[in-house]
């Protein structure tokens, strides 16, 4: 290369490096709009409990920690199981991320709701909204909305919980965050120890199944199929009432596309398949003898769920009624 | 001699030709500043003009000033700096490739810089947010500099530059669909990242993109009489005293600049840098000192339509601009092909 020419280059290179240099300090790219994926690390639960009973709380979450400060009254969400605990509490949320679509949350969860304003999608609620809304508190989803957590903080204090990427015990861990943050503690382990005796009894029904089957749940829409390991929250449920999950637990990826051979070699015995669309990979499946061979659809039990009892709403409430509707599925299916 | 009527001298058309194209840029930036506060007044709250103009000259209360200093007004500065930097980029890819069907896109800048942005936010999370535009141009700089040299061949051609870019921009778009599979729990932020949206952006997106675009713009604008040259063909514009290479690798490493900056605002939002230089051309001609200017301008109505438009079809849910460019990208991409095809 002549000379000449490496003279606009070195020039162009100077001028990356102080453009770059310009663009300031602060803020990752976890956590700001410019991409808006990647989220925070597990939920920050830990020694919390104490916090409850006092005006001015210092909350631990995935994100950080939060000062929040006497009982919150305006609330704003952007989880469906978010919204399940604050109502579980006896608190209505004044803004709701429900995907511009009441009838996604649960009928348990909508009717304690009564009425809210929509934030719209719960990827990118609205900003303007929720700043109209004049929030005394934020609850996020860790994973999903960490691109936002910046500009909300800047509203009202905010707490980011695991939602999304959670299986049981971390849901009922955010769960406990959000009652501290709400100073209802007693409220939400009366809450917990309810499901807690809920899932003990339905474990005893199924208790009473001959050969109690591995169960796979997974998540069909279109061109996908998204089976959830023991590490998900369907799978974590099904455990708590004895049923083993299908696939081990994969913390680093709770749930992953599945393809027929993966699935045949799975061979699950009982499937419990959430469908988003009525076109997906199984209606093709079902033509061949691979899938009628595998033992849950030989036996019977492929049950086609619910999604958003199953897949979205993933709170309190959500575990009670899939642990439920499993067991009925599996005693009825004899 | 008989007589006819005189023609025209050339100094008078070129003057008429100017007059035009001095109507032509009013007329944008006209409606550049009538769009931009329509646009302050679309959210999904009702924001009356009254209210945004109260915001401005600080009498507004704090939520509603909150609202417009760091909602509104940052994310139309993006829409500026985004869509300026695709129109000029596509003006000057296309001049440079002497195609009319290139763009950024095409040479596969867009989906170099999407795949490295993506990349660094999927896999290496606590990357400070300053060197995301560094980021998608080292990716942009990457694939450009892959296809260049890919495409040399004790020069380049506009044909061989095409092709190449095409194959390189798939393989790009074959990595970032594997980092969909690979991370699908990140699959809805990454769907509408890849479409395009300003959603949620802040001061902090401004201050590390517009920068960018305001030092290459004057870059692309002075480049515009030596493109020109180019536009005769490399033999000519030799013979003319032109250093051919040399001024075509500049164009397109200040083209690539830009439109890596943008996706690192952005997202890769499509077919902005496409359409903008053409609707450009037919306002105002080819000359390139002329167009680039007003292809940034065409970038920056759309881009900024689009996002009004996103915001404004069913509040509270704010549909991706790069859904709705794409929405009027495709059909006029088709259009243009048909004409292109007579």
């Amino acid at each position: 290369m002549k000379f000449s020419t490496l003279r606009p280059a070195a020039i162009a290179l100077l001028l990356v490096i102080s453009l770059a240099a310009c663009g300031g300090t602060a803020g990752s790219t976890g956590s700001q709009g410019a991409a808006g994926l990647a989220g925070g690390a597990g939920d920050g639960a830990g020694g919390g409990a104490g916090q409850c009973g006092k005006t001015e709380r210092t909350i631990a979450h995935a994100l950080g920690t939060t000062t929040v400060t006497g009982d919150p009254s305006r609330v704003v969400v952007t989880e469906f199981s978010f919204a399940d605990g604050a109502g579980l509490l006896g608190v209505r949320p004044v803004g709701v991320a429900d995907d511009s679509d009441r009838n996604r949350i649960i009928q348990p969860i909508r009717e304690r709701l009564g009425d809210y304003t929509s934030l719209g999608l719960r990827k990118s609620p609205s900003l303007p909204v929720i700043a109209s809304l004049r929030p005394d508190l934020i609850i996020i989803d860790a994973k999903r909305n960490a691109d936002i957590y910046p500009q909300l903080s800047a509203m009202a204090p905010t707490i980011a919980l695991t939602s999304q990427e959670g299986d049981l015990a971390a849901n009922i861990a955010a769960m406990r965050v959000l009652g501290q943050a709400l100073n209802r503690c007693a409220e939400m382990e009366k809450a917990v120890t309810g499901l807690q005796d809920k899932l003990a009894s339905i474990k005893t029904r199924i208790d009473g199944l001959p050969a109690k089957p591995k169960a796979l749940f997974a998540v069909a829409a279109d061109k996908t199929f998204s089976a959830h390991n023991g590490a998900a929250f369907v799978p974590s449920v099904l455990s708590a009432i004895g049923l083993e999950p299908a696939l081990p637990a994969d913390q680093s990826q709770p749930q992953a596309d599945m393809g027929l051979e993966t699935l045949v070699a799975t061979a699950p015995e009982a499937m419990f398949i959430a469908n988003y669309t009525p076109q997906n990979p199984i209606t093709a499946w079902r033509a061949n003898k691979l899938f009628t061979g595998i033992p849950a659809v030989a036996s019977n039990r492929l049950f086609s769920v619910d999604p958003d009892v199953w897949a979205r709403n993933r709170g309190v409430t959500a575990a009670e009624m899939v642990a439920e509707q499993a067991a009925d599925l599996l005693l009825n299916a004899k | 001699m008989t007589a006819i009527a005189p023609s025209p001298s050339p100094a008078s058309t070129a003057a008429s030709h100017r007059t035009a194209r001095g109507r032509w840029y009013l007329a944008a930036a006209g409606l550049a500043v009538v769009v931009t506060a329509y646009s302050l007044t679309v959210a999904s709250v009702p924001l009356p003009f009254g209210d945004v103009v109260d915001a401005l000259t600080g009498r507004a209360d704090d939520a509603l000033s909150r609202l417009i200093w760091d909602y509104q007004i940052p994310r139309i500065i993006l829409c500026w700096a985004v869509g300026a930097g695709l129109g000029a980029s596509g003006a000057v890819l296309q001049s440079v490739i002497r195609n009319p069907l290139a763009s950024p896109d095409v040479l596969g800048v867009t989906r170099g810089a999407g795949v490295t942005a993506l990349f660094v936010v999927l896999i290496l999370p606590a990357t400070p947010l300053s060197l995301l535009p560094v980021a998608a141009l080292a990716g942009g700089v990457t694939v450009t500099v892959v296809v260049y040299t890919l495409a040399y061949r004790g020069g380049t051609t506009p044909i061989r530059l095409a092709l190449v870019g095409v194959a390189a921009s798939a393989c790009c778009e074959a990595v970032i669909r594997f980092l969909l599979m690979r991370y699908p729990q990140n699959v809805n932020g990454s769907l509408i990242w890849l479409a395009g949206s300003f959603f949620g952006r802040t001061w902090q997106t401004v201050a590390i993109t517009v920068p960018w675009v305001v030092v290459c713009l004057p870059v692309v604008v002075f480049l515009g009489r030596r493109l020109d040259v180019m536009g005769l063909g490399d033999p000519m514009a030799v013979g003319l005293g032109e250093r051919a290479e040399g001024t075509r690798r500049l164009a397109i490493a200040v083209a690539v600049v830009l439109a890596s900056g943008a996706v690192a605002a952005a997202g890769t939002l499509s077919f902005v840098s496409l359409i903008a230089p053409h609707i450009a051309r037919r306002l105002i001609g080819g000359r390139m000192a002329a167009l680039t200017p007003m292809a940034a301008a065409v970038g920056v109505l759309l881009t900024l339509g689009a996002d009004t438009l996103g915001r404004g079809i069913s509040p509270p849910l704010e549909i991706p601009a790069g859904l709705i460019t794409a929405v009027i990208g495709a059909p006029y991409f088709l259009y243009l092909l048909m004409r292109t095809g007579r």
